[in-house]
C-alpha cells in the first residue's frame, strides 16, 4: 500500500496491510533538515514548501500530517483578534501578553474575517501558493484551525480563562463561543480554496486542563458543533495534554482521529473511546524521539504497536510534533519497527 | 462560661475557624474561605496561623485531590485565585513581620521562554504552603536570576522550562551562581515538561519537580529556617 492509503486505512477503523507511520509537519524541525532558520520557514511560501518536500523525500514511508501545511503556528487565530506577536528568529512564534486583560471587553468581542484580519489571509494565499507550486503527487489535504480552548487561553491567558469558567461562566462562554465560531470559519475558508480537500485538523490541548464537569459544560457542546459542521471529511483532533480524565466525553464529539501523548496511557485510550475513533500516536517525543536510542524508539514502538495495533485503526506517531533536534535515526527507527512489528493480521 | 479559662477556649475557637477555612478552601467555596479569613482577623488569629493552619492544610488537600484526579488545573487555577483574594487581606501584615516563612523562594521560567501556567501554579503552592515567594516571570535573562537572588537572599531558585532549546539555560544560570561565589547558598529546584530527573542531575541542580505539590514537598524537606 502507498503510505498515504495506508495512514486513511487505519483513519477510517480498517486493518492496512501494516502499521502506518505518522509525524505532525514541524516547521522546527523541518526547517533544521532544510538548513534553514524557523523564521525563514515562515517568512516565504516557497522555503515552506521547499523545507517540507525536501522532508518528505528524505522520509518517504512518513506520512507527515497534516503533510502540505501553510504553517504559521499557534498565532493565527489570536493575531486576528489583534494579539501581539513575537517572532523568535529560530523557533515557532508565539502570543506575547494577553490580549483580553479585562473580562468586561469580551462581551464586545466578535469573531475576525478570516479573509482580511491578521495571519488568516497569509494563510489562504500560502494554501494557494503551495498548491500551485507543489509536484503534481502531493496534494494539499487539510484544512487546520486551533480549537476555542487554546485560542481563548492565548487571549485571556489560561489561568484566568480557567477562573472565568467558574467566576464569570457567561463570560467565559461568550469567549468561548466567539473562539468557536473562528476555528469554524477559519476552517471553512480554508475548505473553499483547497483544491481537493479530505480532511481537518484540530488542535486544543488546553481542553484538557478542565475538570470532567467543566469539559461536558463547556468543551462537549462546542465540538460537537464544530465537527458536525463538517460532515463528510476526515476530522483529526490533536490534544497532547493529559486527557485521561476526559476521554469518555472527547469519545462523543464527533471526531475520527484522536493524536494524543504519552501523559494520556494508550492502553485506557485504546479501551475506551479507541474502540470509536482512529487513534494517532503517542511516543514520547522528547524523552524517546529526542534522548532515546534508534534501540529505544524501536522498543517503545513494539510495545505501542503490540497495543494500539490490534484490530487495525491504528497510526504510529508522535504524541505531539517532533523537536528540532530529533535525530533523523530515530525517525527510521519508527518506521523500521512498524514494518517489524507491524504488520497485519498482528 | 467564667469559670473557662479564656485562652483554652480561645485557642479551640481558633481551630475551629481555622479548620473551616480549610475547609471551604478544600471544597473550592470562594465566598465561605474569604469569609472564614475575615473572622479570624477579627478574631485577632496572628495572619501567619491562617496561613499555616487555615489556608495551607486546604491548599495541601487540593494538591492531594489533583494527585488522585480528582482536581484538574481547573481546579488548581480556581484554588489560585481563591488564595489570592484571601492573600489580599493577609498580605499587609504578614509583610509587616516575616513570622512563619519558611523561606525566600525566586522563581522563573529561563530566556527564550514564554510559558508561565505551570510556574504561576508552583508560585502560588509555594505560597501557600508557608514560602515567600518572588516570582521573575518568563523569559527571565540568566543575569536577572542572579541579580534577584543575591538581592533577596534567596534560599531557593526555582527555573522553569518546556522547551527542548531553552533548557541550556539552566544549566548556564548555575554556572553563573557558581563563578559569583553563591552557588551553595541556595537549593536550585528545575521543572518543566521537557525536564527530568537525569538532566536535572547532569546539570547538578539540587531538585527536579515534576509538578507543584513535588516541588513544595521537597522544598519543605530541605527547609531552611530565617535567621
Amino acid at each position: 500500500m502507498h503510505p498515504l492509503d495506508r495512514f486513511l486505512s487505519a483513519a477510517r477503523m480498517k486493518e492496512p496491510d501494516e502499521v502506518p507511520v505518522s509525524l505532525l509537519t514541524s516547521a522546527r524541525f523541518f526547517s533544521r533538515l532544510y538548513g534553514i532558520e524557523v523564521f525563514k520557514f515562515f517568512h516565504d511560501p516557497r522555503m515552506m514548501l521547499d523545507a517540507t518536500l525536501h522532508t518528505m523525500k528524505r522520509f518517504p514511508e512518513i506520512v507527515f500530517f497534516p503533510g502540505l501545511w501553510a504553517d504559521y503556528g499557534i498565532v493565527v487565530e489570536p493575531s486576528a483578534f489583534g494579539s501581539r506577536i513575537y517572532w523568535p528568529k529560530n523557533y515557532v512564534p508565539y502570543v506575547r501578553g494577553e490580549l483580553l486583560k479585562n473580562p468586561e471587553d469580551i462581551m464586545e468581542l466578535e469573531p475576525p474575517d478570516p479573509r482580511t484580519e491578521g495571519l488568516m489571509p497569509f494563510v489562504l494565499e500560502s494554501i494557494q501558493f503551495m498548491q500551485k507550486h507543489a509536484p503534481k503527487n502531493i496534494k494539499y489535504l487539510y484544512a487546520v484551525a486551533r480549537g476555542p480552548f487554546q485560542v481563548a487561553s492565548y487571549m485571556r491567558g489560561p489561568a484566568e480563562f480557567l477562573v472565568d469558567l467558574r467566576v464569570r461562566p457567561d463570560i467565559a462562554r461568550k469567549l468561548i463561543d466567539v473562539c468557536t465560531e473562528t476555528t469554524i470559519r477559519l476552517l471553512k475558508v480554508q475548505l473553499e480554496v483547497i483544491d481537493d480537500p479530505i480532511g481537518i485538523f484540530v488542535p486544543d490541548d488546553n481542553a484538557s486542563f478542565l475538570s470532567p464537569g467543566l469539559f461536558k459544560e463547556f468543551g462537549l457542546p462546542v465540538y460537537k458543533r464544530i465537527f458536525s459542521e463538517f460532515d463528510g471529511l476526515l476530522k483529526v483532533y490533536h490534544n497532547d495534554a493529559d486527557s485521561t480524565h476526559i476521554l469518555d466525553l472527547l469519545a462523543q464529539c464527533g471526531f475520527d482521529v484522536f493524536n494524543f501523548s504519552p501523559a494520556t496511557d494508550i492502553a485506557t485510550v485504546k479501551r475506551g473511546i479507541g474502540q470509536r475513533v482512529c487513534l494517532m500516536g503517542n511516543v514520547d517525543p522528547v524523552n524517546v524521539m529526542l534522548r532515546g536510542t534508534p534501540e529505544q524508539v524501536e522498543e517503545d514502538c513494539k510495545r505501542l504497536i503490540r497495543i494500539g495495533g490490534p484490530g487495525g485503526g491504528y497510526i504510529l506517531s508522535l504524541g505531539g510534533g517532533p523537536s528540532m533536534e530529533t535525530p533523523e535515526e530515530n525517525m527510521e527507527a519508527m518506521v523500521r519497527a512498524a514494518k517489524k512489528y507491524g504488520k497485519y493480521p498482528l | 462560661m467564667e469559670n473557662i479559662p479564656f485562652k483554652e477556649f480561645d485557642k479551640k475557637m481558633d481551630n475551629e475557624i481555622l479548620k473551616n477555612i480549610s475547609l471551604n478552601l478544600e471544597a473550592l467555596d470562594l465566598q465561605g474561605t474569604i469569609e472564614g479569613v475575615k473572622k479570624a482577623l477579627d478574631e485577632r488569629i496572628p495572619p501567619f496561623e491562617i496561613v499555616k493552619n487555615g489556608l495551607s492544610p486546604g491548599m495541601d488537600k487540593i494538591g492531594e485531590k489533583y494527585e488522585r484526579k480528582e482536581y484538574f488545573l481547573s481546579e488548581l487555577s480556581f484554588a489560585a485565585h481563591i488564595m489570592k483574594g484571601a492573600m489580599e487581606f493577609l498580605d499587609p501584615q504578614l509583610k509587616a513581620s516575616k513570622e512563619g516563612s519558611l523561606g525566600t523562594f525566586l522563581i522563573g521560567t529561563v530566556k527564550g521562554d514564554l510559558h508561565d501556567i505551570g510556574k504561576n501554579i508552583v508560585s502560588m503552592m509555594l505560597t501557600s504552603g508557608g514560602f515567600e515567594v518572588c516570582d521573575l516571570g518568563i523569559d527571565v535573562a540568566d543575569e536577572k536570576f542572579l541579580q534577584k537572588a543575591v538581592e533577596i537572599k534567596a534560599d531557593f531558585v526555582g527555573m522553569s522550562s518546556l522547551l527542548t532549546t531553552t533548557m541550556p539555560s539552566m544549566k548556564s544560570v548555575m554556572e553563573l551562581f557558581r563563578n559569583n561565589g553563591i552557588r551553595e547558598k541556595v537549593r536550585i529546584f528545575v521543572g518543566g515538561a521537557v525536564v527530568t530527573q537525569s538532566f536535572a542531575d547532569e546539570i547538578g541542580a539540587d531538585y527536579y519537580a515534576k509538578d507543584a505539590m513535588e516541588c513544595v514537598r521537597k522544598a519543605r524537606s530541605c527547609i531552611v529556617v530565617k535567621g
